[in-house]
């Protein structure tokens, strides 16, 4: 026992007392194992484990930040798309304003309502 | 995953040792006991060497008794004085070399009815250390905190038994 020199001598008696576990402690510890794994389902045990919790977390956190980033990247890339497919139909080449119009071969629409009159 | 007989066969006495002593109620201590060794059956130690699974199994046990106290407390505690050894089921193993002119199983009775009578973190390090035999260093494991909060819990828990038994100081 630890005993330091300056202890009192009747210190030592706290180690004249000891307990032991009762005789049925392995059939008692065995049945509840058993009844708890019965009673919780596996997933359940698994979700309990606090490294496993952890990492499922993180796992959620890493998705969500990679699916945030995805969809935003995504939606400059289509916005630019469709603003330069709008800008070409109405302030197009031909300043047609997306109308349809037929031309006649080396002439604008302008020259040939002239020619008419 | 430890074995359990394993378990059981050497930290067996060390957990009912400081259940019994800490809860002073036979079975709530074994329940306790049974508690600790499913959570470190469970647990499973891995590679801790024998200190090592000591030290956890005994820190299970003390943080079992520990809520156990707490929730005591909470719903108000019993209103009956603390259980002397034998309700208990403490068994008394004479030391060796103690003076045969004193009754040393009425001193040791007495002596643990002053334990008893201590704030529960000076009781718990003076059963570890004094009943259990636990070196400071795996005191400050068992208990997570440190070596200097252990050395003052234990000369405030030594002071107080001082005085309560202070006939045998002289």
């Amino acid at each position: 026992m630890n005993h330091e020199p300056n202890d009192p001598r009747w210190l030592k008696l706290a180690a004249s007392l000891h307990a032991e576990p009762s005789p049925t402690t392995l059939a008692r510890v065995r049945a509840r194992l058993a009844q708890r794994t019965v009673a919780e389902p596996a997933w359940l045990r698994w979700l309990a484990r606090p490294a496993a919790l952890a990492l499922s977390a993180g796992l959620l956190v890493v998705s969500a930040v990679a699916g945030a980033t995805w969809v935003s990247t995504n939606t400059v890339r289509v916005a630019a798309e469709d603003s330069a497919t709008f800008t070409s139909v109405f302030v197009g080449d031909e300043s047609s304003l997306g109308l349809p119009v037929t031309t006649t071969d080396g002439v604008s629409p302008a020259d040939s309502q002239e020619a008419t009159r | 995953m430890a074995a359990l007989e394993t378990l059981l066969e050497r930290f067996g006495t060390p957990m009912a040792t400081l259940a019994r002593s800490m809860l002073r109620d036979g079975s709530e201590a074994q329940d306790v006991v049974e508690e600790a060794l499913m959570r470190a059956h469970e647990g499973g130690p891995g590679f801790r060497g024998e200190r090592g699974v000591r030290t956890w199994i005994l820190r299970i046990t003390a943080n079992l008794c520990r809520d156990r106290l707490r929730r005591r407390r909470f719903n108000a505690g019993s209103l009956d004085g603390p259980a002397p050894i034998d309700h208990v089921e403490l068994r008394f193993d004479p030391v060796e070399g103690w003076d045969e002119a004193m009754d040393q199983e009425v001193l040791a009775r007495r002596l643990d009815a002053a334990i008893v009578k201590l704030p529960d973190d000076q009781r718990e390090a003076v059963i570890l250390r004094h009943r259990l035999g636990l070196s400071y260093e795996d005191m400050s494991d068992t208990l997570g905190v440190p070596l200097g909060t252990i050395k003052s819990r234990l000369a405030r828990a030594l002071e107080a038994l001082r005085t309560e038994l202070k006939e045998w100081n002289a």
